[in-house]
């Protein structure tokens, strides 16, 4: 490998965070690990049980519309003051990282 | 933490000019979780939804349960079943669907010791556990020599109920034993205890349970503390609901128990004596014994631990989780507990396989009823902070005050969503 070469593929490797994503300490929490949390009322992927909101492969945008909503309008009980801590960003991770699940097994 | 791998670690490498390839650098610095093996002591809450997250992060990672009873009996919900509003089956849970759905073998046994230089964990039965990390979650035991009187065969008399079981039942025979015009007296202990919106939900729901049984009778608080969780709310419902039936008095008025003697049930404070038909004594706390004994609690008694990985600041390779930790401003709550599970599998997965840590990211939601139809809340998003956890400004909330009998309602039917999916999300 040419020296140059290498000297690219060591900046792509740098500033690309999902090449070093092994490696690199990330500035906040991942969409998994955000999700993950909802499970604790939602089920475990969304999947809830009984009368709480399903999450699991729902569309993103509806998701992430009614998260807004809460926040936004300050509804949906405790709901308002959880979506308080992320940022519209961060609802739309958590709202892509539901629909993203594969919808094989229940 | 030396097998942690910062970017911080990488960019001075590559300013420094390290002359690897990339397939090496991988290579070198990947570990292979093949044949991993970690142990997880306590089969409550934290415990089990750890050994679920843990093997759906990583499924190459082995990981064994040890719990010393084949059904676990959850704190949460127990206040209706005192009231005779649900069976102790309804909260009685088993491990068999951690060991089908997620592959977690489970060991029904007694850890008995830890030698963290050797990683094993001792059984009672003389068998021993090789781990390469473990994750000690033994929930709370007593300080029975903190409280005068009070022992384990006390308890047989003035029940404390604040592990779910037995004596759970205990106390509900005795409320439904006790004459109309009695008094029931409930002792809070020092903070921090598991469940800080706990003693007040028993309040009330005994009150209802009185109320509708044996309308003369009283309920009275004796607590340590000047304050409690959702106070406004407690007091705001107590009014509306049992004007008059249940009276709190706090630490600075005489509240603190300092003696309890099971022979003529009474309570001694700083105030004076106080005798009850039923005595509930909430005894002060600790982390369970096996983390005194493995030397992962502090002066407090308690675990200090990472802020994102939950391992001990005391013993290497062991992570504390659950309410035997200190996690800073986390409530000792199933749903913190469920928080922290999850933050600590994910850590343990990365720290296994020669990746960072990355941010933690929880939710503590707490329900309590003030009656089996009128709920309140406690709910916020928590992040790491340079103490150690603490909630995001604005994202931390509690049920406002003055709202009606409807929005009441809906909070008592979250909470029983809440139980449902906390209990399929830590233990199916």
């Amino acid at each position: 490998m040419r020296p140059t070469t290498r000297f690219l593929l060591l900046c792509a490797c740098i500033f690309t965070p999902q090449f070093i994503y092994s490696t690199a300490a990330s500035a906040a929490p991942t969409a998994k690990m955000m999700a993950n949390t909802c499970a604790m009322c939602h089920g475990t992927d969304g999947k809830a049980m009984g009368k709480m909101e399903e999450l699991y492969g729902k569309p993103a945008n509806k998701i992430a519309d009614e998260l807004f909503e809460f926040k936004q309008e300050n509804k949906g009980r405790v709901m308002a003051p959880l979506m308080n801590a992320y940022t519209d960003e961060q609802i739309r991770m958590i709202a892509k990282y539901f629909e993203s699940l594969p919808s094989k097994k229940r | 933490m030396e097998r942690n791998f910062t970017r911080r670690d990488f960019l001075s490498m590559a300013a420094a000019g390290a002359a690897v390839s990339l397939g090496g650098f991988g290579r070198a610095f990947a570990q292979s979780t093949q044949d991993k093996r970690v142990v997880v002591i306590g089969g409550g809450f934290a415990g089990a939804a750890c050994a679920k997250y843990l093997r759906r992060a990583d499924p190459a990672i082995q990981v064994t349960l040890i719990e010393r009873q084949r059904n676990y009996v959850t704190c949460p919900s127990s206040n209706l079943v005192l009231i005779g509003q649900q069976p102790l089956s309804a909260i009685t849970l088993g491990y068999d669907k951690l060991r089908l759905n997620h592959g977690v073998k489970v060991v029904y046994g007694n850890a008995v010791s830890i030698d963290p230089s050797g990683r094993k964990v001792a059984l009672e039965s003389g068998e021993a556990l090789p781990y390469d990390r473990l994750v000690v979650a033994p929930g709370i035991d007593f300080k029975y020599a903190a409280l005068e009187g009070y022992s384990e065969q006390a308890a047989t008399v003035m029940p404390h109920a604040w592990k779910a079981g037995p004596q759970t039942e205990l106390l509900r025979r005795q409320l439904e034993q006790m004459p109309n015009g009695g008094t029931v007296i409930i002792t809070v202990p020092p903070a921090p205890f598991r469940c800080p919106p706990g003693p007040y939900e028993r309040a009330s729901l005994i009150a209802y349970y009185l109320k509708r049984n044996k309308p003369k009778s009283k309920v009275l608080i004796l607590d340590a503390n000047n304050g409690f969780a959702v106070q406004e709310g407690f007091m705001e419902a107590w009014q509306a609901l049992y004007p008059g039936m249940i009276e709190w008095v706090p630490g600075s008025k005489g509240g603190r128990a300092t003696k309890v003697d099971a022979k003529s049930l009474t309570v001694s404070t700083s105030a004076g004596q106080h005798r009850g038909n039923v005595v509930n004594v909430i005894p002060p706390q600790k982390a369970g014994d096996l983390a005194d004994k493995a030397g992962l609690t502090d002066e407090t008694g308690w675990c200090p631990v990472d802020a994102g990985s939950f391992e001990s600041t005391r013993q290497k390779d062991i992570h504390v989780i659950g309410d035997s930790s200190i996690a800073g401003k986390l409530p000792k709550s199933a749903a913190a507990a469920n928080a922290e599970a999850k933050v600590c599998a994910a850590a343990i997965a990365s720290l296994l396989a020669g990746r960072t840590v990355g941010d933690p990211s929880f939710i503590n939601a707490c329900y309590a009823l003030a009656s089996p139809t009128y709920g309140l809340s406690v709910a916020g998003v928590y992040e790491r902070t340079a103490g150690g956890i603490a909630p995001l400004p604005g994202a931390f909330g509690v049920s406002p005050l003055k709202e009606s009998a409807k929005y009441r309602a809906k909070e008592a039917q979250d909470a029983s969503g809440w139980y449902e999916n906390i209990v399929a999300d830590s233990f199916t």
